[in-house]
């Protein structure tokens, strides 16, 4: 029988390692190593940003002086202070914190603010707002 | 210069060294083509296993190379060679070496395993094979539950299951009665139809009718080479040297017809 070089063709290449078998070495570790990184990514990178976005913010933590409950008409009226992002009262309405850029206001812009609605506002803590995020989250 | 599938280019093949050296094959050239059914005929000692084994790419010679489909199997890299028993070879040998705490099932997928088919796969293909060999209702059987003949078909299942296109068979019937060699023989005959290259080693000339061609070896050197068909011996062609292994029996009619399988 003449011989015919193309029947076995395929194995030759395979043999020869002209045609390449299944995923190479090199592309399973791009492969892993591609996964690896996003999957580090996804648990990193919102934490990033959220620290990158809040690194100015500080919380400034009220309490009235008789202890009673702040009054709800208070907190729309800090929220127009400039610098303000945010206040928000604790579970009974005694805690008032107050979220703000450190770079464009401090709690000496609260004091007027307590003052014209009469209220003996004591200043009971300032700190970080990102320790807030990283502990118990709001 | 014209191809051949197989070319065993000027081999030789010496074991030991100084005084103690044994010259197990030397001056063996010749050519297997595609579709071949080769027999490798002669007496112990003769050099036809080593022959084989250096065919196959396993016993690297001390002389001369071998091509196989063009490939110089012993200018691969042990990779390459890998690769290439894996390809191109399936081996039968006498004592069926098959794996005694594995399954009839379980040895046939062996093979597939390495070379990395996926195991929904093998178990198909190992049991399409096992119904090709007549063992589709012994799949589930330690080798030792069988009786020779079928531990001869489950290690021809292994050998074919990759579908290579070379069969290595070394004394294929030698632990076998003379009706379960027959049988063996007329599925090798039968691979061999299916277009599969079939080299066989064999000291019995009984054998040899199936091929279509049988070289004779003794002393390690090609003694002859001729047509092997039935009608040769029946003619009366026995190479000389080779008389002392020709029994009477290789004279009975043969049978003609296709083996059950």
């Amino acid at each position: 029988m003449t011989y015919d070089a193309e029947k076995y063709r395929s194995k030759r290449e395979k043999v020869l390692g002209v045609r390449r078998r299944g995923v190479s070495f090199g592309t399973l570790t791009v492969i892993v190593s591609v996964v690896i990184l996003m999957g580090f990514g996804a648990l990193v990178i919102p934490k990033s940003v959220a620290w990158w976005n809040g690194r100015h913010l500080e919380d400034a933590i009220y309490r009235l002086r008789g202890g009673e409950p702040w009054p709800g008409s208070i907190v729309s009226e800090l929220g127009l202070v400039p610098g303000v992002r945010g206040v928000i009262t604790d579970k009974d309405g005694t805690r008032l914190v107050i979220t703000f850029d450190r770079t464009a206001a401090d709690p000496s812009r609260f004091s007027p603010v307590f003052e014209k609605n009469r209220l003996n506002a004591d200043l009971l803590n300032t700190k970080a707002h990102m320790n807030d995020m990283n502990g118990q989250e709001g | 210069m014209e191809r051949h599938f197989i070319e065993v280019h000027d081999i030789g093949k010496q074991y030991g060294s100084g005084e103690t050296v044994v010259q197990a094959v030397s001056f063996m050239d010749f050519f297997i083509d595609d579709g071949e059914f080769l027999s490798v005929m002669g007496q112990s000692g003769s050099g036809k296993s080593t022959l084989l084994s250096i065919i196959g790419g396993l016993n690297r010679p001390t002389k001369g190379t071998v091509y196989v489909d063009t490939l110089d199997i012993y200018g691969l890299s042990s990779e390459q060679k890998a690769d290439f028993r894996s390809e191109y070879l399936g081996i039968i040998f006498q004592s069926f070496q098959l794996v005694p705490y594995l399954t009839v099932l379980e040895n046939v997928k062996l093979p597939m395993a390495i070379t990395g088919i996926r195991s929904g796969d093998q178990k198909a293909r190992a049991l399409k094979i096992l119904e090709r060999v007549g063992l589709g209702d012994k799949v589930n059987r330690l080798p030792d539950q069988l009786s020779g003949g079928e531990q001869e078909r489950v290690a021809i299942a292994r050998a074919i299951v990759n579908d290579p296109p070379i069969l290595l068979a070394d004394e294929p019937t030698g632990n076998l009665d003379s009706e379960t060699a027959e049988d063996i023989m007329g599925l090798l005959k039968s691979l061999n139809e299916e277009g599969k290259t079939v080299i066989m080693v064999t000291h019995n000339s009984d054998m040899c009718h199936y091929s279509g061609r049988t070289i004779f070896m003794k002393d390690g050197r090609m003694d002859g080479s001729r047509p092997s068909g039935w009608a040769h011996l029946q003619q009366g062609f026995i190479p000389p040297s080779a008389q002392h292994t020709v029994t009477p029996s290789a004279r009975r009619q043969p049978k003609f017809s296709k083996p059950p399988i």
